[in-house]
């Protein structure tokens, strides 16, 4: 039975794209549509992959192209760690599906408004949700779960030492979206490194596979495993947005969470899209409670994932590329 | 026109514009702040022009909640007999700027002379909309949301829309990301916003030179609308605003004409600067305005002391990013403003056209 609705928000590149499958492949739920925004790639090349990626799941999901650049700041992409087409730049065919006429913050709106309970996953900068928020904020009351990959909770970032990248893109948006009510679960970054990276073993798995969908994520991924190496030292592929992926599909998968207050830092450039989580809860210290007052006032609280259960999510990973 | 016989006078009142349909269409994008008040006269300017066809009115939080404007905007709507002019409703709060971020500001850099639907002086909630001393209306807004209706209506009538922003520009933005044609498919944009150097008393002017309300509610939106490429930008700066009031007099000779309008303006009479009138004005008569100057002009985005300032700088010495030339009025001829003032609002509503 597809009970759950979903809409998948992405700035489609390689681990964008085995998220995709993850969720287009599960019978659980249903993709109501993919809305695209720039970030790792620009748009129309994300909305490409986004396309492409649908295309090899025999997939007929509408697919929005959305906003080409950050709410106030120039846009500045992650090719350097997706390859230039952000697909790792193994020359895959053309695709034959084209993105739907709409906008995808009109598509956010309508989808919304039309699946009241839907839940939200964003595996991108927030712009197109921030957007979609201020046309209207109410669209909040109609979401029964928003899971954000992005930010670096308590920890190093991986475009500067502060900031995750889908954060740090625009970072206006990602205030927007977390001070909006949203029932956030975030998932940072750090849960898809050390033992969750596909190492050598897990790719040899996927090789033995077969299948045109294990091909695709090894190709895919092919330069982010070389970027991944020089970044963290680490050899494999690190898969961010399948854990998103992985939690939204089974929320039991996440076995550590809390409910903290967090901000977005959009002043400094040394900070700039810093995940600020008020972790021992002192925000409503007097020395404290004036810089936080805007979070605190809202009581928005962010659910946290700390720990995953690797073991079960890679599990699911390789389900739904075999 | 004692010099014309009245045979070629006949001829030029038949050639002009309004005589063919030809009306000049604009998008009037506002805070609509009410009752009466600068926001709403500035508006009757445009629909009391016999020039102007208001294609429709695209609200946005300001000087008020946005739910509050769009109620007094429908009332006078009602009043006036022009209820088919569409009331869009668009943002509901800023791009980025909050209220709270506004309280933290002031905490550290000293108390803002106005923060308009935020003022603690008359707050409610976004969502709350206190009784109408004009009367409640009976009409709704649109269902379409200003920055859909503000994409549709330049695609419907490419390079023929004049779009008039005298508010924030929230809507604008919201328009400009969902179509990055948008500004091009206008025929340009007319606003009221931003502050230079202006001559004045008031503390609140010259104690804060730079800041304007409008760019600073929403600095973030001003600054990517001014970097768009529309093919041309006219500005009401503060420093003209102020050099106009609307005074009692005035006043007296509009209450004289016997129209509901009339009463409606009279009653809710404020001396005030007519901040957007003369934006309004100038752009169906630019004759109004006695000097000109080009400038490019971009906003403070730093969270610091001078956040949502206005910045400006010539041809010379301009950034390397993104500018565009604005059109800055610098003077004007304030008897003839006046009576163009006094004559439209004394006037019969043109009928739906």
């Amino acid at each position: 039975m597809r009970s759950r609705h979903i809409l998948i928000d992405t700035d489609t590149a390689s681990d964008d794209a085995v998220a995709l499958i993850m969720a287009l492949r599960n019978k659980e739920v249903t993709v109501a549509a993919i809305t695209v925004v720039a970030g790792n790639v620009g748009v129309d090349q994300a909305t490409r992959n986004a396309l492409y990626t649908t295309e090899l799941c025999g997939s007929d999901v509408p697919v929005f192209r959305g906003a080409d650049k950050p709410l106030s700041r120039s846009l500045e992409i992650a090719d350097w760690f997706h390859g230039s087409d952000g697909l790792g730049d193994h020359g895959y065919m053309p695709t034959r599906r084209e993105a739907e006429r709409d906008h995808a913050v009109s598509a956010i709106l309508k989808i919304i408004a039309t699946r009241p309970g839907i839940e939200i996953i964003t595996l991108g900068s927030l712009t197109n949700l921030a957007l979609a928020l201020r046309e209207k904020p109410s669209l909040v009351a109609d979401v029964s779960r928003c899971v954000v990959m992005g930010g670096a909770p308590c920890c190093e970032g991986n475009v500067t030492p502060a900031a995750e990248f889908n954060i740090w893109v625009d970072p206006e948006a990602a205030r927007i979206v977390f001070h909006s009510g949203l029932p956030i679960e975030m998932i940072g970054w750090q849960l898809s490194r050390g033992s969750a990276v596909f190492d050598t073993l897990d790719i040899a798995k996927l090789k033995r596979f077969g299948s045109p969908l294990a091909d695709f994520t090894i190709s895919a991924n092919r330069v982010a495993i070389e970027a991944n190496k020089i970044q963290t030292g680490q050899i494999g592929i690190a898969l961010p947005d399948p854990v998103a992926m992985g939690i939204l599909l089974r929320p039991g998968l996440c076995l550590e969470s809390g409910d903290h207050y967090v901000d977005i830092e959009t002043a400094s450039e040394l900070t700039r899209g810093m995940t600020v989580v008020d972790r021992l809860n002192v925000a409503h210290d007097p020395r404290n409670c004036i810089v936080w007052s805007e979070t605190l006032k809202r009581e928005a609280r962010i659910k946290i994932c700390w720990k995953l259960d690797v073991e079960r999510w890679k599990a699911l990973v390789m389900e739904a590329l075999r | 026109m004692r010099h014309l016989t009245p045979c070629l006078a006949a001829l030029l009142l038949l050639t002009s514009s309004a005589a063919f349909g030809q009306r000049r269409k604009v998008i009037f994008d506002q805070d609509c702040a009410g009752p009466g008040g600068t926001d709403l006269q500035s508006l009757l300017v445009m629909i009391q022009s016999p020039d102007v066809s208001v294609l429709g009115i695209t609200v946005v939080t300001g000087d008020q909640w946005r739910d509050e404007e769009i109620a007094h905007t429908l009332r006078l709507l009602e009043i006036i007999g022009r209820t088919d002019i569409p009331v869009v409703p668009g943002a509901v709060f800023p791009l980025v700027n909050t209220r709270e971020a506004t309280e933290v500001w002031e905490q550290r850099y000293g108390q803002l002379a106005y923060i308009g639907a935020w003022d603690k002086r008359w707050w409610h909630e976004a969502s709350v909309v206190p009784p109408l001393a004009e009367g409640q209306p009976h009409t709704k807004p649109s269902d379409e949301d200003a920055a859909h209706f503000l994409v549709r209506m330049v695609r419907k009538y490419p390079h023929q829309i004049t779009i008039y922003a005298g508010g924030p520009m929230t809507n604008l933005v919201l328009a400009i990301s969902l179509d990055p044609q948008f500004p091009e498919l206008a025929q340009g944009l007319v606003f009221m916003g931003g502050s230079i150097s202006p001559q004045s008393d008031d503390p609140e002017f010259a104690n804060n030179p730079r800041h304007e309300f409008n760019m600073w509610f929403d600095p973030e939106a001003a600054s990517v609308v001014l970097r768009a490429p529309w093919k041309k930008i006219v500005c009401t700066t503060v420093d003209i605003s102020i050099k106009t009031r609307l005074s009692q007099q005035a006043m007296n000779r509009i209450a004289a004409s016997d129209t509901d309008l009339a009463r409606y303006l009279s009653r809710f009479y404020r001396a005030n600067y007519m901040w957007d009138e003369l934006a309004a004005a100038a752009w169906i008569d630019p004759s109004l305005i006695t000097k000109r100057e080009t400038r490019y002009m971009n906003v403070d985005l730093d969270r610091g002391a001078g956040y949502g300032n206005t910045l400006i700088w010539t041809e010379n010495d301009k950034p390397k990013i993104t500018v565009q030339p604005v059109e800055i009025q610098v003077d004007l001829d304030i008897e003839k403003f006046y009576e163009m003032f006094v004559r439209l609002m004394s006037a019969r509503t043109p009928a739906a056209h």
